[in-house]
């Protein structure tokens, strides 16, 4: 064996003698995730027609986004979001990518996959809400604990489908309970594998012609059992259950310079099952003793389409109209025409006017003024529109 | 009857032969390469000939930030051998989903079939602080490379190794043509030094950074760029210090993209007297650029024509 060069020893490594800190620290912050956060500020002017009116401003959303890979076949993410001057923790799940071929899994908090938006938060949306049909329907953000396969295969060389199956413990959103008369939905803490919450969504992608791409969807909820609990007179429904079903079909175009771009689409839903319960005030008036909890039984529709152009890359404008009939048992009607204006100031920095004009059987009609200002700090890309 | 029994005992040799000339024939499956824009995909196809099935994944006319993302892309990604993408983060806004989304393990940064084609480049503009207050930052430098006079010489070179690596099978082949494309380069990069050499010092004003290279590699003088700063569109004081600026440092070409030839860039050239050259960043980007090489020739002969110096066809009389 070769001698080692004299003056090998005599040289100071980096950290000093003694080889530097080596692999004794447990402090290292190379391996430190990607964080990016964005923030969401919405003023408005709302005008009902008899009923509220004036002007508001609030921070809407912070959402504190980490992601990283865990290892070769895996990343992970957490979103942390500031809502309603709350902190909360909206997403905390791993994908795994390491199955063959095109399987994915992902486990952990995620949002569901059920139509073409409710993947997303809602300040990434091109409307300054979400429509009101899925805001009723499935709640403003549905993101449940649970686990959820997902391949993809082609058909051809331009067409594929993708299948997605999630299995969940609580997808009830929790927000039934929208006045004390009513009751908030539960699900047992403990269950048998078919009373789990289900998603599953099938949807079609193809290209039409050099620019456009045309989506098909269909999409389900599933809560087979779940009770209503009405917290003040301690009354309890149980063996309930409730699926949202909808069907969806978007077509994009892109001009040839990425300049142009024009989007449209219809997303419609079923919301069928037990939908909602309320106090019934039975026997003497204003005893609770003797009151029951009636359970709203029965399938309603909704529906939301809405067309988006944008042009020179930093200006957008769209109109999108949904309608619903209410989970009560008078099954009202109401609609949402939103006009808006997009406009990028940068890819991170967005400004947006949006009027909404609602038409309500159950209250009072409405006209909203908003402005919407959105920012992206942090690293940054696109991802899939399944 | 002798006509018929002669065309009997053609069939029989026929049916004889024909599987026997598989073996002296052998047919080669061609390999799958997926290259992000057609710069890249140029010189797969000149280096791979055909030993290779090309898929682009842009069409070299739109704005690389506005890549629509179509089902096409992903199922070419799925099937691919050898998966080419320019690097320096040109394609960072829609390739990494895409990518993992393949469900490919071959084409996986770090994977044989994976090949990022600014290996080995000299990036320019690279950032020494990492901030969004200095606009859209690609963090490894400029990438648009592909308009270095060059770059072409670089893509080929990375490419046939890739290939290689990929289908050491074609090794000969690609040896040939990879030959035979340096050759080409050799004589184009003269003729571009030629028209190129009467620009040192001029004087351009650009609407991105995506020229850089191109006006680097003559010496020429990107006095004023009407981005504040990459990625970022100019407020109405820009403009005006734009304008004041061109003024001043007498600048006579402006230098744009088609999506970046605006309204804005029209009010400056009006006010100033300069020229607007809308030019494609890509091959295919216009008609006339149809490969990588007819490309940088198109660029050379309409900046030396916007400039006022000598083009092609005056050099050749």
């Amino acid at each position: 064996m070769a001698p080692a060069p004299a003056q090998q020893a005599d040289i100071p490594s980096p950290g000093g003698y003694g080889g530097g800190l080596g692999q004794t620290t447990r402090f290292d912050n190379e391996f430190n995730p990607a964080i990016s956060f964005v923030i969401d500020v919405v003023g408005d002017y709302l005008n009902e027609k008899d009923g509220e009116e004036g002007l508001d401003l609030q921070l809407r959303r912070m959402d504190l986004l980490l992601a990283d890979w865990v290892d070769p076949n895996a990343f992970a993410w957490v979103t942390i979001a500031y809502e309603d001057q709350e902190f909360g923790l909206d997403e905390a799940a791993i994908e795994y990518i390491g199955l063959p071929g095109r399987h994915t899994l992902r486990a952990g908090r995620f949002f569901v996959d059920f139509g073409k938006q409710m993947q997303a938060h809602v300040e990434q949306l091109r409307t300054i809400d979400r429509p009101l049909v899925l805001r009723d329907f499935l709640g403003t953000e549905l993101a449940g604990d649970g686990v959820q396969w997902d391949y993809w295969q082609p058909a051809g060389d331009t067409t594929m489908v993708r299948y997605s199956l999630g299995t969940f413990g609580d997808l009830s959103d929790g927000e039934r309970s929208v006045d004390t008369d009513e009751a908030a939905a539960s699900v047992p803490a403990r269950k048998r594998i078919d009373e789990l919450n289900y998603t599953a969504r099938v949807s079609a992608l193809t290209e039409s012609g050099d620019n456009g791409t045309l989506q098909f969807g269909g999409s389900g909820r599933f809560i087979p059992d779940f009770a209503f609990e009405h917290e003040s007179s301690q009354l309890l429904a149980e063996g309930n259950s409730n699926s949202v079903l909808g069907l969806d079909a978007t077509y994009g175009w892109q001009s040839d310079t990425g300049v142009s771009n024009f989007t449209t689409g219809l997303e419609y839903l079923w919301n069928t099952g037990d939908l909602a319960a309320r106090v019934d005030d039975a026997g003497t008036p204003g005893d609770p003793s003797d009151d029951n909890l009636v359970v709203q039984n029965g399938t309603r529709t909704g529906y939301y389409l809405f067309t988006d152009y944008g042009w020179a890359q930093k200006h957008a404008t769209g109109v999108q109209y949904s309608k619903r009939e209410s989970s009560a048992a008078s099954g009202a009607e109401r609609g949402e025409l939103d006009v808006y204006y997009t406009r990028r100031l940068s890819e991170f920095l967005r400004l947006r006017f949006g009027v909404t004009y609602a038409n309500d059987e159950a209250g009072p009609d409405s006209m909203r003024f908003a402005i919407q200002l959105t920012g992206f700090v942090g690293p940054h890309s696109h991802g899939l529109n399944w | 009857m002798q006509h018929t029994h002669t065309r009997r005992l053609a069939l029989l040799a026929f049916a004889l032969v024909a599987p026997l000339s598989a073996f002296a024939f052998p047919t080669v499956k061609p390999i799958n390469v997926v290259a992000t824009i057609p710069d890249v995909a140029d010189f797969a196809q000149r280096i791979g000939g055909d030993r290779v099935r090309l898929k682009t994944l842009s069409k070299g006319t739109e704005n690389l930030h506005s890549v629509h993302v179509r089902p096409s892309m992903l199922i070419a990604l799925s099937r691919a051998d050898l998966f080419l993408e320019m690097g320096l983060s040109l394609e960072a806004a829609w390739l990494p989903e895409l990518l993992v989304r393949s469900g490919n393990d071959d084409i996986q940064p770090g994977a044989g079939g994976f090949q990022n084609c600014s290996e080995g480049w000299n990036a320019i503009d690279v950032p020494e602080t990492l901030s969004r207050k200095q606009g859209h930052l690609h963090p490894e430098g400029n990438p648009h490379f592909n308009l270095d006079p060059h770059a072409g010489r670089h893509l080929a070179t990375v490419i046939h190794a890739a290939l290689v690596r990929v289908d050491p099978a074609g090794e000969k082949l690609y040896d040939t043509n990879l030959k035979a494309t340096l050759d080409e380069l050799t004589k184009a990069e003269t003729r571009w030094t030629e028209l190129g050499k009467h620009w040192k010092d001029k004087r351009i004003c650009v609407y991105h950074p995506e020229f850089a290279y191109f006006a680097r590699r003559y010496g020429m003088n990107v006095a004023v760029s009407i981005e504040p700063k990459p990625g970022i569109p100019p407020t109405p004081s820009d403009i005006a210090r734009v304008i004041k600026e061109m003024r001043k440092q007498e600048v006579t070409v402006i230098l744009t993209a088609a999506w970046s030839n605006n309204r804005q860039v029209a009010d400056i050239a009006r006010k100033t007297g300069a020229t607007v050259l809308e030019l494609p960043n890509q091959t295919l980007g216009a008609d006339w650029a149809k490969n990588w090489i007819a490309f940088q020739d198109g660029l050379h002969a309409r900046v030396a024509a916007a400039l006022g110096t000598p083009t092609a066809a005056e050099k050749a009389k």
